[in-house]
């Protein structure tokens, strides 16, 4: 007898310990890869390579420990040599026991999810296709693959695979015989950082976002009337998120300033997340702009706010809420992880709602951050890290990772579900959070609207792109 | 010339730590696969797989302690 009452009837304690077992698993595997690399180092000395004779069968050893198939597998890592030999191997698919014990961890990741998410078991197409890639069934993942898209659709597909979809991505990408991918699969299956490349292809995620160019622009910009009657006139997080879905995907951002219970004025910057349309337009609310402000610190669109709150006339150390959306949601991040920013203002809070920020971090430890994700929505996992994450990446921020009964992507996406989720659905979380934005909570006094841009138009009756 | 046999000793250090290392893996996963039966959530394939990755951790550290073992030989070869 332990004394520990057996979690099997619990399925979100099991689902606990699965996710804790899964990051041990994950620690070992860590582990295993340092001697792999510590062995490959060794033997690429030059110290040895340059007394070949004297040092053969100190040489033959550490082969034979690197690529023993009933020990450390095909193991050479680390350094050029090792990364070139990693890759070759990597193409053959020769595994390496670090490999292995990850996709352990990855596997008991995906069991962990299935026990609160039993669709993606009792489907069978969806299981069928868990199945497979856990196996490392190449031939197999792919017609289960097919068989669910040609049954569902690529967006109902995504959807249902959104709870793991990080998990799945990334076991595959260690499975495969593809090189190019195996940094992100790592990344994901380690929790050390964002996924740096789309772990598909292993096309490199930099690469993309550093096309996002431009040093941002801000033109203050008029709301209609109709719009003007819909924003809140106090403040609450409900109020500020309705404000979101008011302004919506347009281009525009809002801030607001407050009155708060103290008498204090402060203020409230409200960002929206991707519009729709071209994806690269003048706008740094396009798909690129999302791409930059998830992957990069500083973005057009993170350049372009400070523009508009350095516009807006808030004094020198004077205290902002920032609230936002999907890649708004990223974008605020990246304002409370720059320093020189966080100079010039106290920000407060940082509360993001569908956004993919697990590696982003606020410049003043005393920012409260406030993340809140629907776990069938595709666009938080983006990072690599969703429901079935493992690792405690930010223990001093206030998550919550829910699901409701909408699994459609992007309908699970949108702010209107998220506000509806948030005011309807969890009073808790509304109640906390709204409790530590309390001294946001009073009457709005002023509210003004931005339209950004990537950078400073030389037409100021331009609109940005397709937005206009 | 110390630094050659010195590094060479300090590659065979590391490595003796790693085979200790790997050890302590093989006995943390048995330990995880054991709680893991024993809380009755273990997945079915598991057992297997905990197997076989502590089969082989055993494997690799006995490997990594013989080239740590020749790396400390010819380092003490090399010094002469």
């Amino acid at each position: 007898m332990t004394g520990r009452e057996p979690a099997a009837g619990d399925p979100v304690m099991a689902a606990r310990l699965l996710r804790l077992a899964a990051r041990e698993v994950a620690d070992i595997g860590v582990t295993i890869h340092e001697a792999s690399v510590h062995a490959t180092a060794a033997l690429t000395d030059g110290v040895l390579m340059r007394a070949p004779v004297r040092g053969y069968r100190v040489q033959r050893a550490l082969l034979h420990a690197l690529t023993n198939r009933r020990g450390l597998g095909y193991a050479v890592a680390g350094g050029r040599l090792g990364a070139l030999a990693a890759r070759l191997g990597g193409m053959t698919g020769a595994e390496s026991l670090s490999i292995l014990v990850l996709a352990t961890s990855l596997r008991l990741r995906i069991t962990a999810v299935a026990l609160v998410h039993p669709e993606l078991t009792k489907d069978p197409l969806l299981a069928r296709l868990v199945d497979a890639v856990g196996a490392d069934r190449d031939v197999e993942s792919l017609r289960a693959l097919r068989a669910l898209l040609k049954d569902r659709g690529a967006v109902r597909t995504l959807s249902e695979l959104a709870p793991v979809f990080g998990e799945v991505l990334a076991l595959r990408a260690l499975l495969d015989e593809n090189p190019l991918n195996d940094t992100a699969a790592w990344l994901i299956a380690t929790g050390k950082g964002y996924a740096t490349a789309d772990p598909i292809t292993g096309m490199s995620n930099r690469v993309i976002a550093v096309l996002d160019v431009g040093e941002g622009a801000a033109r203050r910009v008029e709301l209609d009337p109709a719009e003007t009657g819909r924003l809140g006139s106090a403040g609450s997080l409900v109020g500020f998120l309705r404000n979101i879905g008011v302004i919506g995907t347009t281009g525009r951002i809002l801030i607001q300033s407050v009155t708060g219970p103290d008498g204090t004025v402060r203020h409230v910057v409200q960002v929206p997340g991707m519009s729709p349309g071209r994806p690269d337009n003048d706008s740094p609310q396009d798909l690129l702009g999302a791409f930059s402000s998830a992957v990069l610190d500083s973005s057009p669109y993170s350049r372009a706010l400070i523009k508009a709150i350095d516009d807006f006339g808030i004094p020198r150390q004077a205290e902002l809420a920032l609230i936002g959306h999907s890649a708004g949601g990223a974008a605020i991040m990246n304002l409370a992880q720059d320093t020189a920013f966080c100079a010039r203002y106290t920000v407060t809070h940082a509360v993001t709602v569908g956004s993919p920020v697990d590696f982003k971090r606020p410049a003043d430890p005393r920012t409260w951050v406030a993340s809140v994700t629907n776990q069938h929505d595709i666009i938080p996992t983006l990072d690599g890290q969703g429901a079935g994450g493992c690792f405690d990446l930010h223990p001093d921020w206030y998550v919550v990772d829910y699901s409701d009964a909408t699994h459609l992507f992007p309908i699970c996406h949108s702010i209107e579900h998220y506000t509806a989720n948030i005011e309807n659905d969890l009073p808790e979380a509304r109640e906390l959070i709204d409790d530590r934005l309390t001294p946001y909570r009073g009457p709005v006094t002023r509210s003004q609207v931005y339209l950004l841009f990537d950078q400073l138009s030389p037409d100021p009756s331009a609109g940005p792109g397709s937005t206009a | 010339m110390p630094a050659v046999p010195d590094a060479i000793a300090v590659h065979a250090g590391v490595l003796r730590s790693d085979a200790r290392a790997l050890v302590e893996c093989a006995e943390r996963l048995r330990e995880i696969g054991a709680r893991l039966d024993e809380d009755g959530i273990a997945p079915q394939w598991l057992r297997e797989t905990v197997a076989a990755h502590i089969a082989a951790c055993a494997a690799a550290s006995d490997d990594l302690a013989e080239a740590a073992t020749r790396l400390r030989v010819h380092a003490a070869r090399t010094r002469r």
